[in-house]
């Protein structure tokens, strides 16, 4: 059964490419439009995978990241930030929520599923 | 300070009054006169010090104003106000509450922050809008808030602000300071030194119809931005699912030739090979050529042997023509023998008889001779006539076994001919479909243009929206946000970004 990716971002048109991407080499894929409905679909799917962006409304990538480490569920699931965020301060404050990785826009959709494959193993 | 220097005052004059009394309380009235005069001296020279420093500044501010700074004349005009009184600056702590009165004039200029003295000027614009009412508001300058804080000019209210403020410029008290006194707050450009006259202020009317313009066409790019990316992307994912699909065509086409290819082993059943299929086919056509061979090479071993036969007949034959000589030669000894019978009589009657019989034996064997001879010489006729269909059907076989043979070598080298063709056409196929792959990989990278052009976008209208508050109205929540503006977007081409796995 493939791996289910969960895709949270408010740019449509990134999750339409994310989604392009990872499906064609496999996974399956669960949009969310923001911090707070990716937090929901978490809730609700099995997710192998976490891609985020970090500025969106209502709840932003990190307090997301935040969020699902504080559940039992997703303690140890990858989580990866996808952000147009670029500054080494926002990076540390990725790793200090736990996120598993930061990957800054644009993507390059091999590297995007190499980096998935290194992360999911 | 002030309150200090009251202090020293009234100690003086305790001082003086205590003397008055005695000699008895001289040396305490001397103590106390002496520690009054040396406050009075300090405060004194606190005091010429700070004018000093504000006359510096003044002078600094003077030299920006004559170079056409205007944000040096706004901070000019501030200064006109609250040497008139009719203003107050206080820096705030953290909870916006007064920390300095005195001081936040000199610490709002020493933050050198000149947005802060172009919200001034918007400010002084608003109140000269409006100069009935007071009004306070905060400004950042420096990452400091401040509050600047003005009011209609009374006498009472100029009195103090001059009581209050005129100390500080010691020696260089302001000059118009009576006439100010009965000005209206409006009228503070006219307060400013005659080398500082302001022009009256824009009502930033085009400035505000510009910028709500500006705001109209940052959305108008933004949609038609996402409404082309939004067109496209669909257009790339079919492109990218189809390269997809002929990709995985070209390489089963492929694996199928060549079956060990691990990398689609996946899409190929096992064992399935057209080469293989090729090559199986022919050898089996190729196999059953060369049986056909061997048969009709068997056809002409037996005509041969037929052959053989025929020879053996015709020695037959002889044989039977042999024995109708001796048939014919044993009739005339009979015929003879009874010649002879004849002449001997009646002595010779028996011998005649047994002559007789002899001579019917040799027609017997004559008979039957002729009889199998014939018989012989049909069987020897259809032996060479089958014999020879036999050597025809041979020759016929072997002409037409090696024209299949050579006509399936002729096949063979076609097939593989074609099947390398179609194989390289695949591999050609493959690569092209792989090139697709890639530059649509590209555009997806490219295409991320829109996620930015959006986001930066989105902050500029922000920062337009500030700039309108602040010239139009100076809605707080909007103001309030000016030193929270984030910029999210620090990339300036459409390289891929970096990778950080923690």
């Amino acid at each position: 059964m493939a791996k289910t990716i969960l895709t949270v971002d408010d740019s449509a048109s990134i999750r339409k490419m994310v989604a392009m991407t990872i499906t064609a080499a496999g996974y399956a894929v669960v949009e969310a439009v923001d911090g707070e409905d990716g937090l929901a679909k978490a809730k609700l799917h099995d997710i192998a995978l976490v891609l985020t962006d970090q500025n969106m409304p209502k709840m932003d990538g990190l307090t997301l990241v935040r969020s699902l480490r504080a559940l039992p569920k997703y303690k140890t699931t990858p989580i990866l930030v996808l952000t147009t965020e670029a500054s080494p301060e926002m990076k540390a404050k990725g790793k200090a929520a736990a996120a598993t990785g930061w990957l800054v826009k644009p993507f390059d959709p091999p590297t995007l599923l190499d980096v998935l494959r290194r992360v999911l193993g | 300070m002030r309150l200090l220097v009251a202090g020293a005052v009234v100690l003086e004059l305790l001082g003086l009054v205590l003397a008055a009394f005695g000699g008895g309380c001289a040396i305490a009235g001397a103590l106390l006169g002496a520690a009054a005069l040396g406050t009075a001296f300090w405060l004194t020279w606190r005091i010429v010090a700070r004018a000093r420093r504000t006359a510096d500044e003044r002078d600094a501010l003077t030299t920006r104003v004559a170079a056409g700074d205007l944000a040096a004349r706004e901070l000019e005009r501030l200064r006109c106000a609250f040497d008139c009184g009719a203003a107050r600056v206080s820096l705030l702590d953290e909870h916006s509450k007064v920390r300095y009165t005195s001081s936040g004039l000199a610490r709002l200029l020493d933050s050198g922050d000149d947005g802060a003295a172009l919200w001034f000027a918007g400010f002084i614009a608003r109140h000269e809008a409006n100069p009935s009412g007071e009004r306070s508001e905060i400004v950042e300058a420096g990452g400091q808030p401040f509050e600047v804080r003005v009011s209609p000019l009374t006498v009472a209210g100029a009195a103090a602000g001059y009581l209050f403020e005129w100390l500080p410029h010691f020696p260089e008290p302001v000059a118009p300071f009576a006439d100010e006194a009965a000005a209206p707050l409006g009228a503070f450009a006219e307060a400013e030194p005659a080398q500082l006259a302001a022009p009256d202020l824009p009502d930033f009317s085009i400035a505000r119809r510009e910028l709500a313009e500006g705001q109209a066409d940052l959305d108008q790019i933004g949609g038609i931005v996402r409404n082309a990316v939004d067109s496209l992307i669909p257009c790339f994912v079919e492109i990218f699912a189809k390269t997809k699909d002929q990709q995985k065509l070209a390489l089963t086409l492929i694996s199928q030739a060549d079956s060990h290819d691990a990398a689609v082993v996946d899409v190929v059943p096992p064992g399935a090979s057209v080469e293989k299929y090729f090559n199986e086919s022919l050898a089996t056509f190729r196999d059953a050529a060369e049986r056909q061979r061997g048969t009709f090479a068997v056809f002409g071993s037996l005509s041969e042997a037929l052959e053989r036969v025929d020879s053996n007949m015709t020695g037959v034959l002889h044989v039977f023509a042999e024995i109708e000589e001796i048939a014919f030669q044993t009739d005339l000894l009979a015929l003879n023998a009874k010649i002879e019978a004849a002449h001997a009589g009646a002595k010779g009657a028996g011998f005649a008889v047994v002559a007789n019989e002899v001579q019917k034996l040799a027609a017997r064997s004559s008979r039957y001779s002729i009889e199998l001879r014939d018989r012989v010489d049909t069987l020897a006729t259809d032996l060479r006539e089958t014999r020879a269909t036999l050597a025809a059907a041979a020759a016929a076989g072997a002409a037409t076994g090696q024209t299949f043979i050579t006509r399936i070598e002729a096949m063979t080298d076609e097939a593989h001919v074609v099947l390398k063709a179609m194989l390289d056409s695949a591999a050609r196929l493959a690569s092209l479909t792989d090139n697709i792959g890639t530059n649509v990989a590209g555009a997806v990278r490219e295409l991320q243009f829109q996620d930015m052009v959006a986001q930066l976008l989105e902050h500029q209208k922000s920062r337009l929206d500030l700039i309108g508050a602040d010239i139009g109205g100076g809605d707080a929540a909007i103001l309030s946000t000016r030193s929270s503006l984030h910029k999210a977007v620090s990339q300036h081409d459409l390289t891929a970004g970096s990778v950080d796995l923690f």
